[in-house]
Formats: C-alpha cells, structure tokens, sequence
C-alpha cells in the first residue's frame, strides 16, 4: 500500500462517519480511528495508526496526514555482515549458492559465509522469509555492518 | 598424555567427504557435545584454503574435525581460536620432531623447515556477536612418502613408524590444552607463544606483495588482533600492514 492509498483509505474513513477501520493485507497493518472517539486507545499490534483528521461529514482533505506517514512503508528486513571479510555465496567454488534472489529461508538457515584469516563465518538468518535482494557480489569485501541480504518476512 | 573432553566422543570414518561437513550435518541434527571428533582415513571433499584441495591417500594422514563451543570468544576475537590451535598443533608437531625446526607459518598452517606438515580450516557458526560453535578441521601429513617438493610428513622428517590412534590421543591432549587455556582468558600469553612460533619473525625475508606485484625484503614485527601481518620495508623502514590475499612468502 503507498502514500497515495493511505490517504484515499483516510477521506474514506472520514467520509464514512465511522469511527475505526483495520486493514490487513499480507504482513502490512492498518488502524484508522477517528477522534471523535470517547474509548481509550486500544493497545492493538499494529504497524502504522494514522489517525484520520477530521470526523465531520465534509469532505476532508487531510492535509497534515500524509506528512505524519513515514516515507518507507517498508516491511523487509535487512541482514547485516557481523564482521570485516570476504563474502561467499557459495559453500565451496564449485557448489550451488547458499540461497537466491526468491528463495523463501527459514530461521537459522546459513545464507552465506564470510572468511576472515582462514576463519570461516557462517550467517545464520534471523528470520524467516524470502530474499528479495542480495546487495553483495560473491567473493567481495564487506565491511562491519555492511548490508548483505533484503528479507521480506 | 590424556585429554578431558577433545575426542571423548569420537567417530572413525573410513572415508567421508570432508569430516567437517560430517560435524556440520551432526549439529543439524543433534546437541552435539563439545571435543566431539570426527575422523577419517580418506576425504573425498577435504578443503583447505578455500577451494584448494588436501591432498591425502587413504590412511597416510590425520584429518579430523574436533567441535568446541568458544561462546566466551566474540566474532572480533575469533583469531585468537586459530592462533591456539596453531600453537597446539605446533607443539604437537614439534613434540614428535624434537630435533627439527618447527613453526607456525602466518595465519596457520605448520611447517617443517620450510615444508608443510599440517593445515587446518576452521569454520564458525554465530549466534550474535558470538561464536555458538567452532568446527576445526586438521590435517596433518603422517606417513605420505610422495608429497609435493613444498610439503613434508612425520615419517619422511624421522624416517619412524607412528600409531595413528596414539598421534590423535596426544593431539587432543595438545589441543585441549591450548583451549583451556584461551577459555582461561590467557590471551597475552597466545599472542606470545604465536609469535614466538612465527616463520620468520623478526628475521629478514622475502615477500611477494601482490599489489605492487614486486618482492620485497623484510621482517615480521607482529600481528594485528584481527589476525593481519605487520612487516617492516628493510629497506626504507616503513611498517606495512598486509592481509592474507596481499602477500606471499618467498
């Protein structure tokens, strides 16, 4: 979902007159509630709330939400090298690659290997999901902290 | 000499792929106990350096992979694993050849005069910043009678028949105790005793510096805690830093 159907989603609401829509699609969350509302906030798990500006029935631009809204709308995680070496793909020259772009990997499963002084590091994911980018060419130098792989959980 | 735990949990196999790959597939499948051996009397898939092949016929080496669990080293500290089993191994060596130069050549490998013996390949499994499991896998040379020119074995230096379940038993016991004492947190001592075993600390040498693509004259002055080598010009005096990919020994 983008910016752009954020914000048609927010003048729905407040045409609607309603006071509080859930949307789910796939891993992406929404909770629009209105001001209007008497209740405590609920505490519900949720990626983004934004709240829709106005409750009146005239047609609200919501001009300030857009602004509210962060610009990533980016659910993907990153894993990251843990140390200065060289990145494998590969377990050895010879072999098919740890993983590839689309592969779906569980927690744990070794994505790569990187090698510093002969000592060979095995990257284990931190979570499950499927490898939407992988930003390093095999047999390159990474640096500490260096972005390897994008998952989308 | 006897070990505590390196090789109480002991597995023979007449021959494997690689034995580290053995350990890998064991702690998918199970908790497996730290100094837990698997040795083999021939690799069909034995690694060196990466992608280079350790030349064996069957039963004319050692070639193990012991599993330690280091969870006290971090990620940064893992060079320390190596240089003490390095220092194990060398002592090890050195301990059969009594009368023969032994040394520990940067990062690891152990040489006789100016011979390979012995090799390892360690490989690290993370969990966080540190290190959950170590697989070592050694290789050493023991009774192999056609080598290539730059290598060597027990037998070829002494001339000496060995026992190969006797040579494991007082590696383990090496080993095991270069262990306990990184797991001691003796850390000054290892870099010590290390560089002490290095070919070619301060001594003048030749290198190759793969940069420049030009040899040059000079002396190990130490190395780095992540493991990388400082060398002193000869002739101009300036302290170089190098990686492994960035020099040769000559």
């Amino acid at each position: 979902m983008d910016v752009k159907q954020i914000q048609e989603l927010i003048r729905f609401v407040a045409k609607a007159g309603v006071t509080e829509v859930s949307l789910e699609q796939g891993d992406f969350k929404i909770t629009i509630k209105t001001q209007g509302e008497e209740r405590a906030p609920q505490a519900v798990h949720q990626v983004y709330q934004v709240p829709a500006q106005a409750a009146a029935p005239a047609p609200v631009a919501a001009p300030a939400a857009p602004a509210a809204i962060p610009a990533a709308v980016d659910n993907t995680i990153t894993i990251k090298s843990p140390m200065i070496g060289t990145f494998y793909q590969k377990p050895s020259p010879d072999k098919d690659p740890f993983v590839k772009v689309g592969d779906k990997i569980n927690k744990g499963q070794v994505v790569c290997v990187i090698e510093a002084m002969k000592l060979f590091n095995e990257i284990e994911a931190e979570v499950s999901g499927t490898i939407v980018k992988i930003l390093v060419n095999d047999s390159s130098p990474v640096e500490y902290d260096q972005p390897l792989f994008v998952i989308e959980p | 000499m006897d070990s505590i735990f390196i090789g109480k949990n002991y597995t023979f196999l007449v021959s494997t792929d690689s034995t580290n790959t053995r350990l890998k597939e064991l702690l998918k499948l199970e908790n497996v106990l730290e100094g837990t051996v698997i040795s083999a009397g021939f690799q069909t898939d034995g690694r060196g350096q990466r992608g280079a092949t350790w030349e064996s016929k069957a039963d004319e080496n050692i070639l193990l992979s012991i599993l330690l669990h280091p969870k006290f080293l971090s990620i940064q500290q893992q060079f320390l694993l190596s240089q003490a089993i390095a220092i194990a191994v060398q002592k090890f060596i050195n301990y059969y050849l009594k009368d023969q130069v032994v040394k520990i050549k940067w990062p690891n490998d152990i040489f006789v005069g100016n011979k390979k013996i012995a090799g390892m390949l360690i490989e690290n499994i993370l969990e966080a910043n540190f290190i959950k499991y170590s697989i070592v896998g050694i290789g050493i040379n023991i009774k192999q009678l056609e080598v290539l020119p730059t290598a060597t074995s027990l037998k070829l230096e002494s001339n000496m028949e060995y026992d190969h379940k006797q040579l494991e038993k007082d590696l383990f016991y090496f080993i095991e105790k270069e262990y306990l004492l990184l797991r001691s947190g003796a850390y000054a001592i290892i870099k010590e005793t290390y560089l002490n075993s290095l070919l070619g600390f301060n001594e003048v040498r030749k290198f190759y510096i793969t940069q420049s693509e030009q040899e040059m004259l000079g002396k190990i002055l130490g190395v780095l805690d992540n493991g990388m080598l400082t060398i002193k010009d000869d002739s101009s005096g300036i302290h170089h830093t190098f990686d492994l990919k960035e020099i040769k020994f000559l």
